[in-house]
């Protein structure tokens, strides 16, 4: 199923959060909204899924219009058949895991099979022993896994996700990345992903569409958006850029700390390095730009450092 | 939401608004017009001139001294309390929160009566200490009203102090303690500086609440002649010759300074109190006490306890169980003759706790709906939530006696409309507006606590409206509505002010029972039915902290 959002606007007491919005989604699709927090894109998700109602605008799910602000359409998001995966998991509380999974199942009258369907998604997300327990008495990553039981359990055509991450610690949410993009994958589905971290949206998205107040900055392949960043807003908000002057960068892994032919030569100063393990970070003067550069040896603070820039690789706005 | 669920959401909006309107504003409207209109024109001059009347300034400025001395004394007795319960040992005797909030929850006319049966003339006191001999008498003065009212609020007070000093986290002042301040020093410049906002607050609402009990005035206050407002304007609606138009400009003025202290009060909350909830659990943190500081607190803590509960609880129960009043406490002297009566010979006694189980299942049952439908519906309410709930919450700022001549005022006139007055419906009628803020409140409280994305999930996973309602939200908030209703059946149970002006003729609820067989000599019938409602009550007070209290989720 394809999203398309045609001029999608939407304002929370005169204030526009969203302005005129193009957004189209494509069918079977792993796509990322990323942004800054207040960039409107939980706003966006939130819509899609029925839950806010943008101020004007049309929205269609393949052909079928599931909102029109002219037309008087708003499919109510029971109606929409769609998954959604909440940032707070939102499993109910007085419910069992089955219970919760089976709850979009119920809710429709759809109860044919029921005990097997619940039970296929629960092991899908490899939670089939936990039917019996209470939201409570699971782990962080658990709770999320039920989540996302509960989104897959009937069939939609589409998921989405609205920071589902957040709220796990660093090592379960690695497993957790590759988890969800395991999963959709299998399951063949459109998923909009939204996420404020851009490791995140590089290392599981197809298309990623970066947000700022409200509009679009870009969108793209993650390749694209790192190596060929349009704005210098993206270029700062993905990755790490070090700026010759407000119009040029380059990402500090094309340039060099050994000579190379070719490459043209800048004097900096060091002036603070961190320790991260499989090398140092320095933070370099580059006549009053700071720089980031990585490097295999510790400078001392103060010492004087060429950094070698290929030409090639700076991006100019 | 489109256009058309728009205006269907307004006009729920509406009606709501339109019933609480009737229900909560016509008859404070209707207590200002009785004051002030008269034989239908405007004239301000009977009022003002009820107001200025002598004895009606007295009135005035005795409630509001009573009010004053009230506020000083329970603070005087709360701020020892509160540190300690909060900042010693005696912190983690949990159970102490329980036993210190009974002359809170124990009714206050019987509390007050407990005092009168202590204190009198060849009462209890004189028979255990006779050679005080009349010493005890002194307590029928204003001095003793003062104590027994403030005995009764100062649990209140004691518990806002309490959690505002573990608001404070011991981190703050840890780290005077380390930037070199001594413990004075630091409550005179952390601790109390930090607690003047909770202060003011705790002391504004108990003057409001000093100002609007009719218990201990009723009982105590009119024995020693101290009229107040509640106990004046009850008099001039219920005893010939009956003057409405006296009893609302009382009312009236009752209900600005009410309302005064309360604008006060919600002003001093949003301007001086402190957000001091950290994002970091707060560790139980306790002062280290010397041995001989921590054993006068737990003597004042007993003392606290032998005053405020054992006096009016020994008196209770020890009068329920004397055979003849003038052989007093002596072996021999004991009888349950006085509990068998209330349910045998007394049919009258039976029949009281019948009418008052009655109404306050009724009434906590259909404001429990009202009110939960009320919280579910405006939920998404934008400025409507804010009318409706003020509406809704009004009847909490009100002293209740207002409340119920207004209601009379009102019912009174659109009788031929609706014959409600008079009638036990009309009771519940008033009940259920009164305590309609304690449902609110309760299942307020229990739908913030449940995100709205609980909601949204429902909605998303397919489920309508009514789907969402019954299978997610109600069964989350069940706690709440039940709390709420439990805490109207306790009140209800045994509230004087309504039932001894509006009972419909002949009958009796237990409060007004206990307070006419008190009246009439059979002092001993009236304290075994006040000890039978207390127990009652205290029985579902302990099922509400066992079973509904405890989260299962």
């Amino acid at each position: 199923m394809f999203i398309d959002m045609r001029n999608i606007s939407k304002s929370y007491d005169k204030v526009e959060v969203i302005k005129d919005l193009n957004l189209k989604i494509e069918d079977k699709e792993f796509t990322t909204l990323l942004g800054p927090s207040g960039c409107g894109k939980t706003t966006i998700l939130r819509m899609i899924a029925g839950l806010e109602t943008p101020t004007a605008g049309e929205i269609y799910f393949d052909d079928k219009c599931v909102f029109s602000d002219k037309e008087g359409i708003n499919v109510p998001p029971e109606k929409r058949n769609i998954g959604f995966v909440f940032q707070d998991f939102a499993l109910w509380p007085h419910l069992t895991v089955f219970e919760n999974v089976a709850f979009g199942l119920r809710a429709r009258r759809d109860t044919k099979n029921i005990e097997e369907r619940v039970i296929h998604a629960l092991k899908a997300v490899r939670l089939g022993e936990y039917r019996d327990r209470y939201p409570s008495q699971l782990s962080g990553g658990q709770q999320q896994r039920v989540g996302f039981a509960r989104a897959i359990v009937t069939r939609p055509d589409c998921i989405l996700f609205d920071e589902p991450l957040s709220a796990l610690d660093a090592i379960l949410r690695d497993e957790m990345r590759v988890e969800i993009k395991r999963l959709t994958a299998e399951l063949g589905v459109t998923a909009v992903f939204v996420t404020h971290d851009q490791m995140e949206a590089m290392s599981m998205s197809d298309r990623i569409v970066v947000l700022n107040k409200g509009a679009i900055e870009q969108q793209g392949k993650p390749e694209e958006i790192y190596q060929r960043p349009r704005t210098p807003f993206t270029a700062k908000f993905i990755g790490k850029s070090n700026w010759l002057d407000q119009n040029a960068m380059f990402r500090p892994e094309t340039a060099s700390l050994e000579k190379k032919d070719g490459y043209k030569v800048y004097r900096t100063v060091v002036d603070g390095v961190q320790f991260l393990g499989e090398n140092y970070q320095l933070y370099l003067d580059a006549g009053g730009k700071q720089w980031i550069m990585e490097s295999p040896c510790r400078y001392d603070i103060g010492s004087d450092v060429s950094v070698y820039i290929n030409e090639d690789q700076i991006v100019t706005f | 939401m489109n256009r058309t669920t728009d205006k269907k959401q307004t006009i729920v909006y509406f009606t709501i608004f339109v019933i609480l309107f009737a229900l909560v504003i016509l008859p404070i409207i209707a207590v200002f017009s009785e004051a002030v209109i008269v034989d239908g024109r405007f004239d301000f001059s009977n009022a003002l001139q009820t107001i200025i009347d002598k004895e009606n300034l007295t009135t005035i400025t005795n409630s509001l001294l009573l009010g004053v001395l009230v506020v000083i004394v329970s603070t005087i007795i709360s701020t020892p309390l509160a540190l300690l319960l909060a900042r010693t040992r005696y912190a983690r005797w949990k159970w102490l929160d329980v036993v210190l909030m009974i002359p809170f929850m124990t009714p206050p006319y019987i509390s007050s009566m407990g005092w009168i049966l202590f204190m009198q003339k060849r009462g209890l006191f004189q028979q255990l200490f006779p050679w005080t001999g009349s010493i005890s008498e002194s307590f029928f003065s204003l001095g003793g009203l003062v104590l027994v009212m403030s005995f009764h609020v100062s649990p209140f007070m004691t518990t806002m102090l309490k959690n505002a000093i573990l608001n404070i986290g011991m981190n703050l002042e840890e780290s005077a303690a380390v930037s070199g301040a001594g413990f004075l020093y630091r409550l005179r410049r952390v601790m109390l500086p930090l607690l003047t906002g909770n202060y003011a607050i705790a002391m504004l609402l108990v003057f409001v609440k000093t100002l609007s009990e009719y218990g201990t005035p009723s009982t105590l206050g009119n024995r020693i002649g101290f009229y107040v407002f509640t106990t004046d304007i009850h008099r001039y609606a219920s005893t010939a010759p009956i003057d409405f138009g006296k009893a609302s400009s009382l009312s009236g003025v009752l209900v600005v300074i009410c309302m005064i202290m309360w604008l006060a009060q919600s002003y001093t909350t949003s301007k001086h109190t402190y957000n001091l909830v950290g994002g970091k659990g707060k560790k139980e943190s306790l002062y280290n006490c010397r041995r001989a500081t921590e054993l006068i607190g737990g003597i004042y803590i007993f003392l606290i306890i032998a005053v405020t509960i054992g006096v009016p609880y020994f008196s209770v129960i020890a009068t329920s169980l004397i055979k003849l009043r003038g052989y007093g406490l002596a072996a021999g002297n004991f009888t349950f003759q006085h509990y068998v009566e209330l349910f045998t010979n007394n049919s009258k006694g039976w029949e009281a706790l019948v009418t008052s189980t009655f109404l306050a299942v009724v009434s906590a049952t259909i404001a429990s709906i009202m009110g939960t439908l009320i919280v579910v519906l405006i939920k998404k309410a934008g400025n409507w939530k804010k009318v409706i709930e003020g509406e809704a919450l009004l009847p909490e700022m009100l002293p209740n006696i207002v409340l119920v001549i207004g209601m009379m005022l009102f019912w009174n006139k659109i009788y031929k409309l609706l014959p409600l007055y008079n009638t036990l419906g009309f009771l519940v009628l008033v009940y259920v507006v009164m305590f309609l803020p304690y449902s609110i409140q309760y299942v307020s409280s229990a739908i913030m606590q449940t995100g709205d994305s609980l909601m949204e999930a429902g909605k998303v996973c397919g489920g309508n409206r009514s789907y969402v309602f019954l299978h997610v939200t109600l069964p989350l908030i069940m706690r709440g509505v039940m709390q709420g209703w439990m805490m109207i059946f306790i009140i209800v149970f045994r509230e004087l002010v309504a039932a001894s002006l509006i009972s419909p003729p002949n009958v009796q609820t237990v409060s007004t029972f206990i307070v006419r067989e008190f009246e009439q000599g059979s002092a001993s019938v009236a304290m075994a039915m006040a000890l039978i409602c207390v127990v009652i009550t205290t029985t579902l007070l302990i099922i509400l902290n066992n079973v509904i209290g405890k989260k299962k989720y």
